[in-house]
C-alpha cells in the first residue's frame, strides 16, 4: 500500500518512515501543502496528516480538500493537538482516526495495521 | 418624610402658644399702665435727658445681645437684652420716681421674659412687682417711715414674696404651660434631629447606591477580564500541551522503537545494558504525558469545563480492568493485589473513564507507598450507593497531614515527594471527580499500618439502566488511538514462576510484547499467595523452583477453589508430561523455546480456554 504522510517535523517523519520500512508498505512524505498536492498524483491508499504545519492548521485544510474532492481513502491525524475541540474539528474535517502524540511505536504499528489490513 | 410634617406641626403649636403669651402680657401691661395713669392723673414728670451714659450702655448691651444672636446663643442674647431693659427701668424709677411711663417700662422686661418661656419668669415678675411696690410706697410718702435702703429692700422682698405666694396657682399654670412647651420643644427638636438623621441616611443611601452601581460596573469589568484571563489560560495550556507533546513524541517514539522494534535497527537487538536505561527514558516520558494530562484535567475542572459522560456502568468490568492495569504498575514489587468485589454488582450512574481514572490513581498511590503486603480493591453496596475502597498496608499518613493531602502539590511530608515521586495532583483530581459524581473521597490511615481511600458512586435508576449508551466513537467510526491504560483494561495477566533470571527476562519481555501483563516470581513458596491475589489468566510454572517444587505448587493450585480453574503451563526440560497432565496441567513449554513459539502457545491456550 502507498501511505501518504504530511509532516513538517522531520524527527517524527523519520520515525514513521523507519517504521514503515519494516513493513511491506511504501511511504510518500510531504513537508507542506504544496508537496502534499503534488503527491496526490500518485493516489495514496492511506493518508496520515499532522494537523499543525508550521503555525497554520494545514492538516485540517488538506483533509477537507481531500473530502471535497471526493476522496474516500482513510485519513488519520498524528498530532499533538488533543483537546476535545480539536478532536471534534477532526471529525468535521472528515478525518477517520487520531493517533495522539506522543505515541509508542507499538501504537503506531497498531494504527497502521488497523488501516492497512 | 412623615417625620418632617410632625416636626412642622409642633413648630406651629409653639408659635401659637408664644403669640397667646405675648397678647396676654401686652393686654395686662396696657391695663396696669392705664390704671396707674388714671391714679396719678396727668402728673407731669420731667425725664432726665442729660444722662446719655445710660442710653449709651443700653445701646452697647443691645449690640452685645445682637452679637450673641448672630452666634446662635439666643437664650443668652435674650437675657442680656432683658437685663439691660431692667437696668434702664430701675435707673429711671430711681431718678424720676414712679410715673405711668416708668411703671409701664417694667412691663417690657416682663413681657419679654414671658417670651423666653422659662421658669425664671417668676423671679423677674416678683422683682418687677417688688420694685413697683417700693416705687408706690415712695410716691405716697410712706418712705420716711422706712429709715434706710436696707429696710426698703426688705419691704420689697416681702412684697415680692407675697406676690409669688398669691400668684402660686397662676404660676403653676404658667409652669405647666412652660413644661409642656419645653416638652414639645424637645419633641420638635427630637423630630427635627430625626429628620436630619433621616435626611443624612437618605443621602448616605443615595451615596451608597451610587457607589454600589460603580462597584457593579467594576465587577462586570472584572468578570469580563477574568473570563478573558481564563480563556487566555486555556489557550495557553492547550498550546503548552502541544509544545510539550511534540518533543515528548521524539523521546517516547524513539525509546519505544529501540525497546520493541529491532526491525527498525537492522534486527540488531538492543544490548541488555542499554535496555533498562532506555526503558527509564520511556517511562519518564510517559510520566510527563500523565502530568500534562493531569494539569489539563485540573484546569478544565477549575474552569467548570470538564463534562462527565455518565451512563449505567457495569462496575465489575471497570474494577477488573483497573486490577489488571494496577498489576502492570507493580514493576517487580512483591505486593498482593486483592480484588474484593462480587460479580454482577448493580450498575452505577457514572462516567466509566473518570471512575477508572479515580480508581487507578488510588491504586497507583497505594502501590507506590506500599513495600510489602497487599493492596485491596473492594466494592460494597451502601443503600443507594456503591462504596469503592482501596486499602493498602503501606507507610500510612500521619493524622496531622490528613487534611492537606487533597491539596494540590502537597504530599503528606515534604520529603515524601523526593522519595516517591509524584506531583500531588492525582488526589486533588480524584477528589474533584468523586464530587462531580455526587460523592466525597475520604481517607482513613494509621502510620505504619496503611491507608484506606474510599468514595461512593450512585446506583443507576431503572430508567437510567434502560437508556441506551451513547457512544460517539461507535456511531461515527472515529477512532482515537489512546495509549496504554485504555488497552490494558483488556490485557490478561500471566503469572510467571521461573528461577532462571535470563529465561525469566526473556519470557517476561516476549509476553509483554505480546500484550500481556506479566507478574514474575522466582520463589515456589510465593506462587500460591500471588495466584490467589491476582487470579491470573495463566500461570507459567517452572518445574524446578526453590522452596517448593513445581509439582507441589501445581497440586496446591488445583486444590484451591479460587485457582483450580486457572490454566497452568508447565515449563520443563524433562519428559514427564504425563505426570503433570494427571495433576491438571494444561500445556507444556519444553526448553529451549523461541520467543515466537512461546507466544504462539500462550495465545493458543488463552484463546481456546475461556477466561
Amino acid at each position: 500500500m502507498l501511505i501518504f504522510y504530511l509532516e513538517d517535523n522531520h524527527q517524527d517523519a523519520n520515525l514513521v518512515a523507519r517504521y514503515l520500512q519494516t513493513t511491506p508498505h511504501e511511504m510518500i512524505l510531504a513537508a507542506n501543502l504544496e508537496q502534499a498536492h503534488q503527491a496526490l498524483a500518485r493516489q495514496p491508499d492511506l493518508f496520515i496528516v499532522d494537523l499543525l504545519i508550521g503555525a497554520s492548521r494545514d492538516g485540517f485544510k488538506f483533509a477537507r480538500e481531500l473530502r471535497e474532492q471526493g476522496c474516500t481513502q482513510p485519513i488519520i491525524a498524528i498530532t499533538a493537538l488533543t483537546t476535545p475541540q480539536d478532536l471534534n474539528e477532526c471529525q468535521e474535517a472528515g478525518i477517520n482516526g487520531v493517533l495522539p502524540k506522543p505515541f509508542t511505536i507499538n501504537k503506531l504499528a497498531d494504527m497502521i495495521q488497523h488501516y492497512t489490513s | 418624610m412623615s417625620a418632617y410634617r410632625i416636626d412642622e406641626d409642633i413648630l406651629d403649636q409653639k408659635q401659637g402658644f408664644l403669640t397667646i403669651c405675648l397678647g396676654v402680657s401686652a393686654l395686662l401691661s396696657l391695663l396696669v399702665g392705664g390704671l396707674l395713669f388714671a391714679a396719678y392723673n396727668a402728673r407731669s414728670t420731667s425725664v432726665n435727658n442729660d444722662n446719655l451714659l445710660v442710653w449709651f450702655g443700653f445701646i452697647c448691651s443691645l449690640g452685645l445681645s445682637g452679637f450673641f444672636q448672630r452666634t446662635k446663643r439666643f437664650t443668652l442674647a435674650a437675657w442680656v437684652y432683658l437685663a439691660s431693659l431692667m437696668a434702664i427701668a430701675v435707673y429711671s424709677l430711681w431718678t424720676n420716681g414712679l410715673s405711668p411711663d416708668t411703671a409701664a417700662l417694667f412691663f417690657v422686661p416682663l413681657i419679654l421674659s414671658v417670651l423666653l418661656v422659662d421658669k425664671r419668669i417668676l423671679w423677674v415678675t416678683a422683682l418687677c412687682m417688688g420694685l413697683l411696690a417700693v416705687g408706690v410706697i415712695h410716691q405716697f410718702g410712706f418712705l420716711s417711715a422706712l429709715p434706710n435702703l436696707f429696710i426698703q429692700l426688705v419691704v420689697m422682698g416681702l412684697f415680692a414674696g407675697a406676690v409669688i405666694g398669691l400668684s402660686r396657682n397662676n404660676l403653676g399654670l404658667v409652669e405647666w404651660a412652660v413644661d409642656s412647651e419645653q416638652k414639645k420643644t424637645q419633641q420638635a427638636d427630637m423630630y427635627y434631629k430625626q429628620g436630619e438623621q433621616l435626611k443624612q441616611a437618605l443621602s448616605d443611601l443615595q451615596h451608597a447606591s451610587a457607589e454600589l452601581e460603580m462597584l457593579n460596573q467594576k465587577l462586570g469589568e472584572a468578570y469580563t477580564s477574568v473570563e478573558r484571563a481564563s480563556k487566555a489560560k486555556s489557550t495557553f495550556l492547550s498550546n503548552m500541551s502541544h509544545e510539550l507533546r511534540t518533543p515528548l513524541n521524539v523521546i517516547i517514539g524513539y525509546a519505544s522503537s529501540m525497546l520493541n522494534m529491532p526491525q527498525m535497527y537492522n534486527n540488531q537487538p538492543l544490548a541488555e545494558i542499554y535496555r533498562t536505561d532506555i526503558q527509564l527514558i520511556q517511562d519518564n516520558g510517559q510520566y510527563l504525558v500523565g502530568l500534562i494530562n493531569d494539569i489539563l484535567d485540573l484546569s478544565k475542572i477549575e474552569a467548570g469545563r470538564l463534562e462527565l459522560h455518565c451512563e449505567a456502568t457495569p462496575l465489575d468490568e471497570v474494577l477488573k480492568g483497573t486490577i489488571s492495569t494496577s498489576i502492570g504498575l507493580l514493576r517487580g514489587k512483591s505486593i498482593q493485589i486483592i480484588p474484593d468485589f462480587a460479580e454482577g454488582l448493580p450498575r452505577v450512574w457514572a462516567d466509566p473513564m473518570r471512575v477508572r481514572q479515580i480508581i487507578l490513581n488510588l491504586m497507583s498511590n497505594a502501590i507506590k507507598f506500599t513495600e510489602t503486603g497487599s493492596v485491596k480493591l473492594s466494592a460494597r453496596l451502601e443503600g443507594q450507593f456503591v462504596r469503592i475502597a482501596v486499602k493498602d498496608t503501606g507507610i500510612g499518613i500521619p493524622a496531622a497531614a490528613l487534611p492537606v493531602i487533597f491539596d494540590r502539590f502537597k504530599q503528606a511530608q515534604q520529603d515524601t515527594d523526593k522519595q516517591y515521586g509524584g506531583t500531588g495532583l492525582g488526589l486533588d483530581i480524584s477528589q474533584q471527580l468523586s464530587r462531580m459524581h455526587g460523592g466525597e473521597l475520604t481517607v482513613k490511615s494509621v502510620v505504619g499500618q496503611g491507608s484506606t481511600f474510599s468514595f461512593t458512586l450512585p446506583l443507576a435508576t431503572a430508567a437510567q439502566v434502560q437508556t441506551p449508551v451513547e457512544s460517539i466513537n461507535l456511531n461515527t467510526g472515529f477512532t482515537v488511538f489512546e495509549e496504554a491504560p485504555a488497552d490494558a483494561a483488556f490485557s490478561q495477566v500471566i503469572l510467571l514462576a521461573e528461577d532462571n533470571s535470563d529465561t525469566r527476562a526473556l519470557f517476561h519481555r516476549t509476553l509483554e510484547n505480546g500484550g500481556y501483563i506479566v507478574v514474575e516470581t522466582h520463589d515456589g513458596a510465593q506462587i500460591m499467595e500471588l495466584a490467589t491475589g491476582l487470579l491470573p489468566a495463566l500461570i507459567i510454572l517452572d518445574v524446578h523452583l526453590p522452596h517448593k517444587s513445581g509439582q507441589e505448587v501445581l497440586v496446591e493450585l488445583k486444590a484451591h477453589p479460587d485457582t483450580a480453574s486457572i490454566p497452568v503451563m508447565v515449563c520443563t526440560v524433562d519428559n514427564n508430561d504425563q505426570t503433570f497432565l494427571d495433576l491438571g496441567a494444561s500445556a507444556f513449554v519444553h526448553k529451549p523455546v523461541t520467543p515466537e513459539n512461546l507466544l504462539d502457545q500462550v495465545q493458543k491456550l488463552l484463546t481456546t480456554i475461556p477466561n
